[in-house]
């Protein structure tokens, strides 16, 4: 009889699949890396375009989230389901780039008050609709930023992505509304600025 | 009663906009509230902002598991990291000397060390001053001297490393960043004679430390030990012995064959007698040509016929032969005939680089002290070759566009993450088996940062005219473009000297009296120096000594030489130690580069070339973006070389004379204080440092410097150890990068790294020898020109039967011969003209070209 699994990690055909990439990749399988970037390489590219990264960095965050998964392969209980781990590894590495970003910020601006030359670019994006988005969800809480996130562009299940943010499963769903109701705000105000 | 507006916004967070639909009350307020009906409008259009169409950009994945199959490259923190899990592995192993009593350690080692001498690491960093002496012996010997007082094994149990070096590892490559795991590991399944490691992600581990379990510990009364690839043995491929090693761990440091013997006494002597032995290395063959050195890193090769009547190289050249060969490649005697012995005798690459000699012949080369200042070879503009290359196009277009097909290429260094520079120290060769010459590279990479606004500036523009006719457009080009350049906050002065009258523009540059200053400045009369024209651009930007470095800025526009060169470099060097920054714009081909070069230098400012009225617009904008550009300045970099190791010449650079290092010094105390100043980065500078020392002003957003350094390495072992310290515009602190080479006595034959140093030679070697066919040329020596050329066609040709890049190398030979055949079909100039454009082509990166990036910092470097 197969062990239990733990709560909330039943597997389905694709959470198989995606076990099986990893467990492949954790015995050296090189193509099986390289199936897991090309799985999740969209949903982490837009965890970080979500994140507000500046488009210089956006491909240095994306090869670091990766390198981590593969550094952390060995961390990985193969009873769990992979996309919420490899989801976590992604969230907590935006979140120090986030936190790093304000930190250097001060620092920056320290810089610009002497050397007003160099500046932080200031696009995020080409599209300003998404220049926008990019600019109210990095202004969010950061766990209604999370929530939101994780529920909207991980096709994580609400309680996959309580586990991840460590809350209720209530909760999540409180903060997702929460954040939208806020983006829904700014929206209103930019819509009749 | 609460406000069904604050009652719409906690149902929709509470339960969502179904709920407020759901609500009869709540549905009717939103119809007739203008507050809330648009809020649930922006809800379900918010909805709709986060797509999930996005899909990564292409390449990027391809990237990502190119870097992920990439060499790793250890860090200052891995570093860091490594020394300290050194620290512990000798704890733990003088611990577990003391528990089982004394036994036969060759020596302890960190486990970096151990990767490196087990050829995992060819490359990487490793501390000069940490590597023990019996290392510099080299990977397969065993150390002579043991760090700790460990009994040393009786000499008849030690293999003959020497004779019988053991296999070389995989190659680096196939590692990349799948490093070892140290918690667990297998047998190799492939051979069982040998033992190797090999960890879970089927990497070999050569090298180690062997824990044997308790029960087995206990049955066969045996400890931990170490082993390494020196002790590799042959077993038996029964189940039994890889059950036994199925219990190893590796975790780093090295013992004794004698040990592994004892501890698993299963494996069978007449198995390992039968075993295969494993190769001996290369014996020290008399290297016949040196080119073959270069891209073979070591072995020896003769170049070909070439089918062209051109015979294979002298393997047998006289010492004094090749004291003249190489004689005719020092620096100073670049402009000589590339062959000294005479018509019938073919260049190859033994006459030029001369890499690969063996021991006599090495003794005969001329060694230079590597030490003291150098002249620093990088300075950022545009090169003097523009105008060539316009002219060409003009007049040969066929000619222009097969020249137009020979380029360089980035250096194989990633931009730094955080810092403002990288560093990475190179070379051509993967082993040192014998005294090998060979090419050291040292690469510079600055970050890729955005320039943002430029800041204001006090410009002062010298117009150095001559009066001369047909300089006037580009004269009135640049002063057009000054005035829509102007910015709020900028002060720009115009001066102008030489053969017209002395004439002060107006500062606001309005267009009636800016008009009258252009028409004046064609007309010939009497004006001052341009010594004198830099005293006054001095005394007009006087001012505010914390201004940041570039705001003050001088741009001289010149036509023709300096009659004062003496007087105007003093000049220029008394503004650059005021933190005033000097460029020079050369309207004319008349203009020498060297004099102009020394200006530029001095100034510590670019050199750039309006070849056409249409540019002076982005000229002027790049010289007024540059000081935003940098990411670094003051950068020192201390190249020293080990004692083993001889400098022979360092291509494109010089050693300074007292003046000359006095005066880098100077220019660099003067930017330490002025950046401390301005941007609060402490003052360091002040003191010389050991070795080889290069001062490069700034280094800007995107660029790269690459040094190279012919050396002569007598013995495996440290080989180089670079430091670079620099004023860190991206981080506002002092930066300071350290990375060593060192060299192991047997390696691999070479990965892509060591080609590309040897790229890198080769390319250089090839600039030379098309700049020397062009003077040929101008000299109207077509049959030395032709010889030169088909020298290096056959170079080429035989390099890329050699190379991995061999298509390039044939694409070029090919140019090379196309250009050959025209050498007596179109005039001397224009020949001329060709050859040194691609001549240029071959050592700078061209800004035009698509593959580089579009920042604005990725300019060529000029010739040095």
């Amino acid at each position: 009889m197969p062990a239990a699994e733990a709560p909330g990690t039943e597997a389905n055909v694709i959470d198989l699949d995606e076990r099986r990439l990893l467990i492949s990749h954790r015995q050296g399988d090189r193509l099986a890396f390289e199936q897991l970037v090309h799985r999740f390489g969209n949903l982490v590219y837009r965890l970080i375009l979500r994140f507000g990264i500046p488009e210089s960095d956006r491909e240095d965050l994306y090869q670091e989230i990766f390198l981590k998964i593969h550094h952390a392969r060995y961390e990985y209980q193969q009873d769990r389901p992979v996309r919420p781990w490899l989801v976590s590894i992604a969230l907590n590495t935006l979140r120090n780039v986030a936190r790093d970003k304000e930190r250097r910020k001060s620092l920056k601006e320290r810089f610009l008050h002497t050397q007003p030359h160099i500046q932080e670019e200031d696009s995020v994006d080409s599209s300003r609709r998404q220049q926008w988005l990019s600019r109210q969800i990095s202004a969010l809480p950061d766990l209604q930023r999370d929530a939101l996130l994780l529920m909207t562009q991980t096709e994580l299940t609400g309680r996959q992505v309580a586990d991840v943010l460590d809350v209720p499963e209530n909760t999540v769903k409180t903060l997702v509304r929460r954040a939208k109701l806020a983006l829904a705000k700014a929206w209103q105000e930019s819509q009749s600025s | 009663m609460k406000d069904p507006c604050q009652q719409v916004e906690e149902v929709l967070v509470k339960s969502g906009i179904e709920a407020v639909s759901r609500s009869e009350d709540l549905r009717d307020h939103v119809r007739s509230c203008s507050t809330c009906q648009p809020l649930l409008n922006s809800w379900r259009e918010t909805g709709a902002l986060l797509p999930l169409d996005d899909t990564v950009p292409e390449n990027w994945n391809q990237r990502l598991l190119q870097r992920v199959a990439a060499p790793k490259t250890s860090s200052r923190n891995q570093r860091a990291a490594s020394a300290i899990a050194a620290t512990l592995v000798f704890a733990s192993i003088l611990g577990l000397v003391s528990q089982f009593g004394p036994r036969s350690f060759e020596a302890s080692r960190a486990p970096s060390s151990v990767d490196y001498f087990a050829g995992k690491k060819d490359q990487e960093a490793m501390p000069v001053a940490d590597a023990p002496e019996a290392e510099s012996a080299g990977y397969g010997v065993l150390a002579q001297k043991p760090l700790f007082n460990e009994a040393r094994a009786p000499a008849s149990e030690l293999p003959a490393m020497d004779a019988a070096p053991m296999p070389e590892p995989e190659p680096a490559l196939d590692q990349g960043l799948w490093e070892s795991d140290e918690s667990t590991s297998s047998t190799t399944e492939s051979n069982p004679f040998i033992i190797e490691e090999r960890t879970r992600e089927n990497v070999p581990q050569r090298s180690g430390r062997l824990r044997v379990d308790a029960d087995v510990a206990a049955d066969r009364s045996v400890g931990p030990a170490d082993f390494t690839s020196d002790d590799m043995l042959a077993m038996p491929a029964s189940s039994e012995s890889r059950a036994e090693l199925d219990r190893i761990d590796v975790t780093g440091a090295r013992i004794k064959r004698s040990d592994i013997e004892s501890a698993f006494p299963v494996f069978d002597p007449e198995r390992q007698q039968a075993a295969p032995k494993p190769a001996a290395p290369p014996p020290a063959e008399r290297v016949t040509d040196n080119y073959s050195g270069l891209f073979s890193h070591g072995s020896s090769r003769s170049i070909a016929n070439d089918g062209n009547g051109v015979g294979s190289a002298d393997l047998a050249k006289s010492t004094e032969g090749k004291k003249k060969a190489e004689a005719s490649l020092r620096r100073q005697d670049r402009g000589a005939n590339l062959n000294p012995d005479g018509p019938g005798q073919v260049l190859t690459y033994a006459d030029t680089a001369g890499v690969g000699s063996d021991e006599q012949d090495l003794e005969a080369l001329d060694y230079q002290s590597a030490t003291g200042y150098w002249a620093n070879p990088y300075i950022p503009g545009d090169p003097e070759i523009r105008l060539a290359q316009l002219q060409l196009e003009q007049d040969f277009p066929e000619v222009a566009a097969l020249v137009q097909q020979l380029e360089s290429r980035r250096q194989p260094v990633d931009p730094p993450v955080e810092e403002a520079l990288a560093l990475s120290v190179l070379a051509d060769a993967a082993a040192v088996p014998q005294p090998t010459r060979m090419h050291v590279q040292v690469n510079l990479r600055a970050a890729d940062q955005s320039a943002g606004r430029r800041p204001d500036v006090d410009l002062v523009t010298i117009v150095h005219s001559t009066a001369v006719a047909g300089h006037e457009r580009k004269i009135h080009a640049l002063l057009d473009a000054l005035r829509q350049q102007r910015q709020t906050g900028d002060a720009f002065t115009v001066i102008a000297s030489g053969q017209v009258d002395e004439m002060l523009a107006p500062g606001s540059l309005r267009f009636g009296p800016m008009e009258e200053f252009k028409q004046r400045i064609s007309v010939p009369g009497n004006g001052i120096s341009f010594s004198t024209a830099i005293d006054r651009a001095s005394e007009t930007l006087a001012g505010d000594e914390n201004q940041a470095l570039g705001s003050r800025h001088v741009i001289a526009v010149i036509d023709a030489d300096p009659d004062d060169q003496p007087a105007a470099e003093a000049a220029v060097h008394r503004l650059a130690r005021d933190g005033i920054t000097l460029s020079i714009v050369s309207l004319s081909q008349q203009v020498s580069v060297d004099s102009v070069r020394g200006l530029a230098l001095a100034g510590s400012g670019r050199y750039r070339t309006l070849a056409d009225a249409s540019k002076a617009e982005d000229i002027l904008e790049e010289e007024l973006a540059a000081s935003a550009r940098a990411v670094a300045r003051a950068v020192r970099l201390s190249i020293r070389l080990h004692d083993s190791v001889r400098l022979v010449d360092i291509p494109g650079s010089y050693p300074l004379d007292t003046l000359q290092s006095q005066r880098v010094r100077d220019n660099e105390q003067a930017v330490d204080q002025r950046v401390a100043r301005s941007m609060g980065i402490a003052a360091d500078r002040g003191e010389d440092e050991d070795g080889i020392q290069i001062v490069i002003p700034a280094i800007f957003s995107g660029d790269d410097v690459s040094i190279i350094l012919d050396v002569v390495a007598n013995q495996a072992g440290p080989v180089a150890d670079v430091t670079v310290r620099y004023k860190d515009l991206v981080q506002l602190t002092n930066g300071q990068t350290r990375a060593q080479l060192a060299l192991s006595r047997y390696g691999n034959d070479g990965g892509p790294l060591q080609d590309a140093v040897a790229r890198s030679a080769l390319t250089q070697e090839m600039a030379q020898a098309l700049s020397d066919a062009a003077r040929a040329v101008k000299s109207g020596d077509i049959d030395e020109a032709n010889r030169l050329l088909q020298a290096l066609q056959s170079l080429l040709s035989n390099a890329s039967s050699e190379h991995r890049d061999s298509a390039s190398l044939r694409r070029d030979a090919l140019l090379v011969s196309q250009l050959r055949d025209r050498l007596s079909s179109i005039p001397r100039q224009s020949m001329s003209q060709a050859l040194e454009v691609a001549a240029w082509r071959k050592r700078h990166r061209d800004p035009d070209s698509q593959s580089e990036s579009s920042l604005p910092g990725n300019r060529p470097r000029p010739t040095p």
